[in-house]
């Protein structure tokens, strides 16, 4: 076959039929990139599901792992004393079977087989249900504390509230002290009439108790000493 | 026989292939920069080539404007990168037949190539004169035959005969060496003899 000849062939049959009209560049411009940023906006939304799902995935596996009634598998108790030594504390130790419902040893030692992979697995479970509970003890103590601690405030609260103003006790005990002293050199007044001994007691109420009841009666007596009496004092 | 080929063919094998222009490099420039009109000159002095390509890659049937729209879609994300190793229009025909065969693997594109060109073969023309009958169903039989080549024997016909291509460039374009494109050639040629046998034998 000469190769002319076949070119010939070709292009005849080419161009018997008519040619594909070419898109217009604008419009295809346009429909090209509104696809563009179609797809763009779709391998976004894509992502983000699927990190959505991976997301939601991983949280509800661990969930699941984390999940405190999850159900151990069965074990003889030897094979459980040969897994984890180190004693357990007794909040983390189940309640024994009623002995109705408890198997035997020797038969469940036949029936299950554990391998090395999941005696490993149990240990691991053990320690993190062991971690567990150590850290719920703690939480647990704390709270308790913090309770003690403010049921004592309530109670130093409450016994704050019943004291009195320190101040005006104060004034009140410097009034008292200062009517007994007045009372009593009213006393030795009547017995031994204004003395100069008594009048020296009256000036010292003045001076250690001024600006009270009894000194302003001691000043009242020193100045008329005949009108006192010991019911004007008190 | 394939070097006696090879020669007939390309007399220019060892010609290089054009190194990109500054035509090219500066609308790749152009479209980095967010040059709206660069893109649509692209589009302007190259899609006639792509959809004459692509028609005659799928066999001429229905679907060259979806390849046209695929390849310049694959372009617009693409072309950012464009490392400028070779001619816009190469890069562009590379990308054409990635896309002419990938609509190709679709099993329905597949289907109705076969329907169209059943179609083709039993229109009947009673008022034409018979030359004009004979040739138009000698055109039918010619595509028919390069329609139902394997793809890797029709894509080297259609770059090579009806797209004007070198070997060089073919190889280029699907990215084999010069000696694979004659061996193909070569191999094209001798499946159409066997399909258009007759047709020969005419002539």
């Amino acid at each position: 076959m000469d190769e002319n000849t076949l070119r010939q062939l070709l292009t005849q049959a080419d161009e018997a039929l008519p040619a594909a009209v070419p898109p217009e560049p604008h419009a295809l411009a346009t429909l090209v990139r509104r696809r563009a940023q179609r797809s763009r906006q779709i391998h976004q939304l894509v992502a983000i599901s699927a990190a959505a799902l991976l997301i939601a995935a991983v949280s509800v596996a661990l969930s699941l792992w984390a999940a405190p009634d999850t159900p151990a598998p069965q074990q003889p108790p030897e094979q459980l004393a040969q897994a984890d030594p180190s004693p357990i504390s007794p909040e983390l130790t189940p309640a024994p079977p009623p002995p109705e419902q408890a198997a035997e040893p020797a038969e469940l030692a036949q029936t299950v087989r554990l391998t090395r992979a999941e005696m490993m697995q149990l240990r691991s479970e053990i320690a993190a249900l062991r971690a567990e509970a150590e850290v719920r003890q703690q939480i647990i103590d704390a709270m308790l504390l913090r309770q003690a601690q403010q049921k004592r405030l309530a109670v130093l609260k409450k016994k704050l509230a019943t004291y009195r103003d320190p101040i005006t006790e104060a004034r009140g005990l410097r009034e008292e002290t200062a009517a007994i002293s007045l009372y009593w050199t009213d006393t030795r007044a009547k017995q031994d009439e204004l003395t100069p001994a008594v009048a020296q007691e009256y000036r010292r109420i003045i001076e250690l108790f001024p600006e009270t009841q009894a000194a302003e009666q001691a000043r009242r007596y020193l100045s008329t000493p005949q009108q006192q009496t010991q019911g004007e004092i008190l | 026989m394939i070097m006696k080929m090879a020669a007939r063919c390309d007399t220019t094998a060892n010609r290089e292939v054009k190194s990109p222009g500054w035509q090219d490099r500066d609308l790749v420039e152009r479209f980095r920069r967010g040059d709206q009109g660069a893109f649509e000159q692209i589009i302007a002095e190259h899609a006639p080539w792509i959809t004459a390509l692509a028609q005659r890659l799928l066999g001429w049937s229905d679907g060259a404007e979806d390849v046209t729209q695929e390849v310049f879609l694959a372009a617009y994300r693409k072309l950012a990168s464009f490392r400028g190793q070779a001619t816009l229009r190469t890069w562009l025909t590379t990308v054409t037949i990635n896309q002419c065969r990938r609509h190709q693997s679709k099993r329905l594109a597949y289907l109705r190539l076969r329907h169209q060109t059943a179609q083709h073969k039993t229109q009947p023309q009673p008022d034409e004169p018979d030359t004009q009958q004979r040739r138009r169903e000698q055109d039918t039989a010619v595509r028919q035959a390069v329609a139902t080549l394997p793809p890797r024997y029709r894509e080297v016909l259609v770059l090579h005969y009806l797209q004007g291509l070198e070997v060089a460039q073919v190889a280029q374009v699907l990215g084999i060496n010069r000696k694979t494109v004659y061996v193909r050639l070569s191999r094209a040629r001798k499946r159409l003899e066997d399909k258009l046998s007759t047709i020969w034998q005419d002539r």
